[in-house]
Order: structure tokens, then C-alpha cells, then sequence
């Protein structure tokens, strides 16, 4: 669990003169559920997207075990790396299974076709994401709950260690979005994977991160795991007055402030 | 479809095979009708042991040329036309809406007007670099904070085109009169000039831009669903969306400056092989190919008899089904 998979080292980046991430640096271990906590605007998607290569860093340097990432090929990255973004429009009326095949691209050769061994790692992909029996459903068709799960499976048959995620559960009702966040617990623990979150939402974080990262207006606030990083005083600094939190157990909850009593 | 299977080798095969069959029968077809009647055995006969028989000039240099020239026609459009769609995630994407086929019917005239010195075994180089800017102007204008809008897109290639086609007018009026009736039967699409040599001309351009396509058809799956998510999954973006450009619009370049601009094929034959077959890129391009080559010389069978003896452009024929075709998908087909 020590051994750190990726580094963020000292990451700048603005879209055009408008800052967006301001010395970033941190580590995630191997083999973690790391949580990227933070208002909307706060840089967690240009975050998660350098992470991956996607964007080019002006100043700083992301590192995968001890490649630098800006250095490996997209399919190199692909092996290595998977990414699920907040929005995922298909043009075309693929089926959930042509969807998942997709990625098995970074394993294939120049032709692009899948082999019996593709087709074995995708049906399996489909199993653990409870979408196997959607397999020959449109993805233009299917719910918003069961595409993030086609999105994960997709991402899982990448076989990648890492896998990046952004707002997984944003436009979902909260059964659905904790099912996702209990499927993404269950690769973490019993396929290895590292899982890398970036969500507005804390409480959904707190009860199932390791460790979270708070980032408002691009800069760190503070790292830590969930029973601590959320005290008053961090709360005031992102949120003034507004919420407050409460322990369940030993998992805080942050609640509007005025519903404490 | 409810019931599909992802791509195969197999599935491929079975479904290539299909289609030409097809264009077997429209070879057949097309070498029987015409102004002369010639019944298929002779036509067979004449084809086995070509002699100085009438029927035998008839066939090899009328109309075995215009076969093969609307077959390689309906080939390069229908297999553009297909990576149009995938590159700018659009099923309504066609050379002629998005002002390819006039910026590449441009660039033919210009060609044509300074009969270039230059021109290397016949490369269609302006028709080539102004198909090539058409789509990439119309990518760009279309590119809002990272997504694709299709009105900005459409509306970009319409006036793209307009703009184009004042170009062509222009150039046109510098013309002697008696040139005028040629051009203009050749801007609306024509092969009733296809000649062998002209046959000849093509056949590189089109096998050097239509080879690497097949080859990186996948990647056009992965780019489908955006640049960002195609990069997440191992394709770079930049680089495959430039080789796509370059060669379709090689592809488009090198039919419109023989042919002349034959709209609309494009846009309906690869949009039925994704009804039928789906959208996956490796099965839609080769299909669309050969089911677009059987299309357009069915569509110049058409062109050639219905007012016989005189003879309509196949561009009339296309745009005529054509047209309505994208408006019923503009209106009822969108996601």
C-alpha cells in the first residue's frame, strides 16, 4: 500500500490567462480509494484530465510509478490508466457490448480486431459491472445508472491499475449512486485497482474514500482521511458559514448549517 | 437491432460477400443496358473473347469504362461519406452539405482552367487542398468548448459551399460558351464520359487514401465518442482525425475531378448499412464501399434509360432521392 502509483508534482495550468490549478503536488498509493473533494470550478475534471495525459501540463510533472506520463504513448498511458469522464455521448446507436470492446483498443494490434481472449476479459468486465445482461441493449437506450456502468466496465477492460473518475455519480438518484460507489469499493478491493474519484459530493466520498483531497480555486487545502479532513474550520474556509458537520460512527456527514440543532 | 453481435472477421466476411454479389449483378446490368440493346450472352461471350465485334467496342469502351468509373465513384464517396460521419459525430454529414464536394469541384476547375504542368500522374492537387481546408474549416467552426454542434457545422458547410459555388460561377463565366455544356453536365455529377483513361488516373489516388483508412477504421469507433474519450482510451486524437481529413478528402478530390460532384450518395448508403448492420466503423466503411458502388451505377442504370436515348447526370438522380433523404433524417431522425 506504500509504494506510490502516481505523483502529482508541482502542476500548474490555466485555460488560456485564466488560472485553473495553482502547485499541485500529491501522491496516491497503490491500491487506494482516494477522493478529490471540492466545490464546482474548483479544477477536479483539469486535475483528473492531466492525471491522464489528456492535458498538457505548462509547469510540472505527473508520474506514473516512475514514468513521466506526458512521455508514454496514448496507448501506453490507455494500459496503465483509464478514464471515465462526467459526460459520455455516443453519436451512434452502439450496443453496451461494442461499447465495453472499445476498451480493449491499447491491447489490440495495427487491425484493431479483438481475440477470443478480448472477447473472454470483456464478458467478464460485464459480469462484475452487473451490465452482462444489457450486452446487446443500445447504449443511446439504457438508463443513467446502467451507462456509468458500462462506462466503468469499458474502463475495467482496459485492465489498467488506475482508474480515474470523474463525478461517477452526478446525475444519478442516490440508490443508484451509492450501487456505483459500492462497485467501484468492490474493484478497489477485490480486483486491486486504485480508484481516483473527483466528486462535489463529500458525504458520498467520506463513506467510501481512503483518503480525500480537498482542492478549492485550484490550490490544496488539505489531505487526509475522511473522519478527519472535514473539521469546522477547513468547512468555513470552503464553505463559510453554510455547513457544519456531524459524526455517524466515525464518518462525518456535513449537513446545511441551521438543521444541526 | 436488437439482437447484434459485435464485430467478427467472420461476420465481416459473410456481410462483404453479400454486397458483392451485389455489384456483380450490377455489372451484369450495366453492361446490358444502354441505347443498344446487347443480351448478356453475348455480353459474357464478348467479355471472354473480346473481338473487333460491335457489341465488343460497345462493352470495353463504353460501357465497361462507366462501370468501373461509377463503381470506384460510389466506393470513394460511400467510404468518405462514412468517415465524414464518424470524425465529425454526425449521421447527417456528407461531402455535399458540409461544402466539401464544391471546395473539391473548385479546386477541379482551377485545375482543369491551368491544366497544371505539375500534376503528378494526374493528383487532383487543388481539388485535394480545398477539400482538405472545407473539412477542416468546418470541424473547427463547429468545435464549441471541446464539443461538436451541428447546426454550427452544417450552417459553416452550406455557406462554405455557397461560397465555393459563387467561386465556380465566376470562374465559369471566363469560359468560350461552346465549353459551358461540358462543365456544367460534369459539375452535376456525370459518367457518361468515364473513360478508361480517365478510370486509370483514379485508381491510385483512390487505392492510396482507401487502403490506410480501412486499416485505422477502428480508431474511428474511438473517435466517435469525442476527442477527449477517444485519448483516454489510446487513440491520439489529433494525429488520426488529420489522416482521416486527409485521405477522404482525397478520396472526395479524386472522384469529383473526374466525375464531378455526385451529391448525397455519401450521406444514404452508409447511413442504411448503420440501420441495418450498426454503427462499428470496421464492418461500415468496407460495407458502405461496395453497397455505394453497387448504389451508383444502379443509380446511372437509372440515369442512362429512364429518358432514353437522351441521358440525365447521375448527380440529378442522387440529389433527386438524396435530398429529401436528409431532410427526413434532419427532422425525424435525430438522436
Amino acid at each position: 500500500m506504500e509504494e506510490a502509483i502516481l505523483k502529482v508534482e508541482r502542476v500548474s495550468f490555466s485555460y488560456k490567462d485564466l488560472p485553473v490549478l495553482k502547485d499541485i503536488s500529491f501522491e496516491i498509493k497503490r491500491g487506494e480509494f482516494f477522493g478529490i473533494a471540492g466545490p464546482n470550478g474548483s479544477g477536479k475534471t483539469t486535475l483528473l484530465k492531466i492525471m491522464d495525459g489528456i492535458l498538457k501540463t505548462e509547469e510540472g510533472t505527473v508520474y506514473y510509478e516512475r514514468e513521466v506520463i506526458h512521455k508514454l504513448s496514448r496507448k501506453e498511458i490507455a494500459r496503465r490508466i483509464s478514464y471515465v469522464p462526467q459526460e459520455h455521448e455516443l453519436p451512434f446507436s452502439f450496443t453496451v457490448e461494442e461499447t465495453v470492446l472499445m476498451g480493449r483498443y491499447p491491447h489490440l494490434g495495427i487491425l484493431g480486431i479483438e481475440g477470443k481472449r478480448d472477447h473472454e476479459i470483456v464478458r467478464r468486465a460485464m459480469e462484475k459491472c452487473k451490465v452482462f445482461h444489457l450486452r446487446e441493449r443500445l447504449v443511446t437506450e439504457i438508463s443513467g445508472g446502467e451507462k456509468q456502468r458500462v462506462a466503468i466496465a469499458r474502463a475495467l477492460a482496459q485492465e489498467a491499475d488506475v482508474m480515474l473518475l470523474d463525478e461517477p455519480t452526478a446525475h444519478l438518484d442516490l440508490s443508484s449512486a451509492i450501487e456505483i460507489m459500492a462497485l467501484l469499493k468492490s474493484l478497489q478491493e477485490k480486483e486491486k485497482k486504485t480508484i481516483v474519484i473527483a466528486s462535489h459530493d463529500i458525504n458520498l466520498l467520506s463513506n467510501f474514500a481512503d483518503r480525500i483531497m480537498l482542492i478549492v480555486d485550484g490550490r490544496i487545502i488539505s489531505i487526509d482521511v475522511p473522519s478527519e479532513i472535514f473539521t469546522e474550520d477547513v468547512l468555513k474556509k470552503v464553505y463559510g458559514e453554510l455547513l457544519t458537520v456531524v459524526k455517524v460512527g466515525n464518518t462525518p456527514f456535513i449537513v446545511p448549517t441551521n438543521l444541526k440543532r | 437491432m436488437k439482437n447484434r453481435k459485435p464485430f467478427t472477421p467472420s461476420k465481416l466476411i459473410k456481410v462483404l460477400s453479400f454486397f458483392l454479389l451485389l455489384l456483380l449483378f450490377s455489372f451484369f446490368l450495366s453492361i446490358i443496358t444502354g441505347s443498344v440493346k446487347i443480351g448478356l450472352k453475348s455480353a459474357v461471350t464478348s467479355i471472354l473473347k473480346p473481338d473487333e465485334s460491335e457489341v465488343s467496342k460497345i462493352i470495353f469502351h463504353i460501357r465497361l469504362p462507366r462501370f468501373l468509373m461509377g463503381a470506384i465513384a460510389g466506393w470513394s464517396l460511400c467510404l468518405s461519406g462514412a468517415v465524414f460521419q464518424g470524425i465529425l459525430r454526425n449521421p447527417l454529414a456528407d461531402s455535399y452539405v458540409l461544402g466539401v464536394a464544391s471546395a473539391s469541384a473548385l479546386g477541379a476547375v482551377i485545375d482543369r482552367l491551368i491544366s497544371l504542368k505539375i500534376a503528378f500522374l494526374g493528383f487532383p492537387l487543388f481539388s485535394f487542398f480545398l477539400a482538405s481546408f472545407a473539412i477542416a474549416f468546418v470541424y473547427y467552426m463547429g468545435m464549441v468548448n471541446g464539443t461538436l454542434n451541428t447546426g454550427r457545422m452544417i450552417l459553416a458547410g452550406v455557406i462554405l459551399g455557397t461560397f465555393f459555388s459563387a467561386c465556380i460561377t465566376f470562374l465559369l463565366t471566363l469560359l468560350p460558351k461552346k465549353e459551358l455544356q461540358g462543365i456544367f453536365f460534369w459539375l452535376l455529377g456525370d459518367l457518361s464520359s468515364a473513360e478508361i483513361k480517365s478510370v486509370v488516373k483514379v485508381i491510385p489516388w483512390v487505392v492510396i487514401a482507401s487502403v490506410p483508412v480501412l486499416i485505422i477504421s477502428h480508431r474511428l469507433n474511438l473517435l466517435s465518442a469525442g476527442e477527449e474519450e477517444a485519448s483516454a482510451l489510446g487513440v491520439n486524437p489529433k494525429s488520426t482525425l488529420t489522416i482521416f481529413f486527409l485521405l477522404s478528402s482525397l478520396l472526395t478530390a479524386s472522384i469529383v475531378s473526374q466525375c464531378g460532384a455526385i451529391g448525397f450518395v455519401g450521406l444514404i448508403v452508409p447511413h442504411l448499412i448503420r440501420i441495418v448492420f450498426g454503427p462499428d466503423a470496421r464492418l461500415l466503411l468496407p460495407a458502405s464501399g461496395i453497397a455505394g458502388a453497387s448504389f451508383l451505377v444502379l443509380s446511372d442504370i437509372v440515369a442512362k434509360t429512364i429518358l432514353s436515348p437522351s441521358e440525365i447526370p447521375i448527380g440529378v438522380i442522387t440529389a433527386f432521392f438524396g435530398a429529401p433523404f436528409f431532410l427526413y433524417l434532419l427532422k425525424w431522425k435525430r438522436r
